[in-house]
């Protein structure tokens, strides 16, 4: 059930079998952000260039912290 | 380790050198035994690289029951990993392809990479201070091994080696491979899967059996012979110039080479106009130059299997896939050439639905004699089945392979021989 979509209002979704997500531009700041919104669970965040950056030049293992469900649960 | 279990059956008096036992179809045990020494001893082909193309790309098959992904991991390396959480046993990925580079069980939301390292538990300290993720990885296929990106896996940690077992099967792959001008090939354009009430051997022997195409695809090689002005009895009949080889571990071929030759390369005509026929020469000429393409195109597509699941046969790979003694899932992948014109890919696709798709000319006669067989096996007072065809008449060639006419049974028997030898050991 991979696929996801755009719509008019310009967010985008991104949907495979582990995860739903929509990401649009936020201009609430002083400054462009991305936020990435879980479907699943309607936690989102932002992301500045700088982070995006970052990401752009990231390696998929580093996403292992952040994969980690310990760290998404309260007691760790 | 297993235990293998034994139908305690005698083998070598089930299957002699001109006949077989039915009870080889329809025996629950028999077929719980292969499971053990064909399906999870034997090099079984598994998936193509072109279907997981990028990094986070996996793809979730069968190697016998047992269900596997087969991924790509962002190093680029392949990973062959059994789809069952370390935890309690979920399968991890429920989609037939997808790209993810972590893979997280829906029942308690155990986290792998798709190189399969556990990466993570929720509520992580319920497990104490001397639990250690690096024993939980999810389990890999002991062996796996790449031949013009066909990608094998075993789930035995000895045997023959990849190159061993393909044997003479690996230069017909070459051939099916390098009908493209880049020498690579790509199956990215869907799948057919069809199912049928019937024992998984009879897919495979049905593959490369030259004798019943005249017979039960009558209807649909007369409408070929008149359309093509092929008289398909000098292709599949006595008259045939083609010859049935056996290659060894249990691989198997019908030669169509010798009838592609004499007309040039369009024993099947392709249906291509002059142009295309000409750029696609142009574009092999500069690989293999002039002479080399014209006997590469001449030659044409091979025709053969591969054992225990593998059947390439002119545009396509046919996975055959075992569920129970009397239920098969074949699955038929279009494969397209790399740096042909777009119309010889095009043909390639339309070719593989109209003969082997639901409506498709020749797939559901096959389909329909296989559940038949499983029916006819329920008589059990002659269970034999005659496989003599051709027997007074093979010949061996010079490098010792068994070589028969195009209409006889060579191609079964060299399946039969191999397969004892398995169930024997």
């Amino acid at each position: 059930m991979a696929g996801g979509g755009d719509n008019s209002a310009g967010t985008m979704r991104l949907v495979s079998e582990f995860a739903a997500v929509e990401v649009e531009r936020d201009d609430r700041g002083n400054g462009p952000r991305l936020r990435i919104r879980d479907l699943r669970t309607g936690r989102s965040m932002s992301l500045d260039p700088l982070e995006l950056c970052a990401l752009a030049w990231a390696r998929h293992e580093d996403f292992a912290p952040l994969l980690d469900p310990s760290r998404l649960r309260q007691d760790d | 380790m297993a235990m293998t279990l034994s139908a305690g059956v005698d083998y070598s008096e089930l299957i002699q050198d001109d006949r077989i036992n039915g009870r080889l179809y329809y025996d629950p045990a028999i077929f719980r035994e292969e499971l053990d020494k064909v399906w999870y001893r034997e090099w079984v082909y598994v998936a193509h690289e072109s279907e997981i193309p990028e990094p986070g790309d996996y793809v979730t098959r069968k190697i016998g029951l047992q269900p596997v992904i087969v991924s790509r991991d962002e190093h680029g390396g392949v990973n062959m990993l059994l789809n069952r959480c370390t935890h309690r046993g979920n399968t991890v990925c429920q989609a037939e392809r997808g790209n993810a580079n972590a893979f997280r069980c829906a029942y308690h939301g155990w986290t792998f990479s798709n190189g399969g390292r556990l990466l993570g538990v929720p509520y992580a300290s319920g497990y104490g201070a001397s639990f250690r993720r690096e024993d939980y990885g999810l389990a890999r296929a002991a062996r796996m091994g790449i031949y013009r990106g066909l990608i094998f896996g075993s789930l035995a940690a000895e045997g023959p080696s990849l190159e061993e077992h393909l044997g003479r099967a690996a230069r017909l792959i070459d051939q099916f491979v390098d009908l493209s001008p880049e020498g690579e090939v790509v199956a990215r354009a869907g799948v057919l899967r069809h199912s049928y009430r019937g024992n998984w051997k009879m897919a495979l022997e049905n593959s490369v059996d030259g004798y019943h195409p005249n017979i039960l695809h009558h209807a649909a090689l007369s409408m070929l012979s008149k359309s093509r002005k092929v008289d398909m009895e000098s292709v599949f009949g006595e008259r045939s110039d083609a010859w049935a080889r056996d290659l060894g571990n249990g691989s198997a071929q019908l030669d169509f080479n010798p009838i592609n030759r004499e007309r040039g390369g369009r024993m099947i005509p392709p249906g291509w106009s002059a142009e295309v026929y000409d750029a696609y020469l142009s574009a092999m000429a500069a690989r293999h130059g002039k002479e080399g393409a014209q006997a590469i195109i001449e030659n044409g597509p091979p025709h053969f299997c591969v054992f225990p699941n593998l059947i390439c046969i002119l545009n396509q790979f046919r996975v055959i896939q075992p569920v129970s003694v009397n239920e098969t899932i074949v699955s038929y992948y279009p494969v397209m050439l790399k740096g042909v014109p777009d119309e010889i890919n095009e043909r390639r696709l339309v070719e593989t639905y109209m003969v082997h798709g639901p409506a498709g000319r020749v797939a559901p006669d096959d389909f329909e004699a296989y559940e038949r067989n499983q029916g006819g096996f329920e008589a059990r007072i002659n269970e034999w089945l005659v496989l003599r065809r051709g027997l007074e008449r093979e010949t061996r060639e010079a490098d010792g392979v068994v070589a028969g006419h195009e209409t006889d049974e060579t191609t079964q028997r060299a399946l039969w021989r191999h397969y004892r030898r398995l169930m024997s050991n």
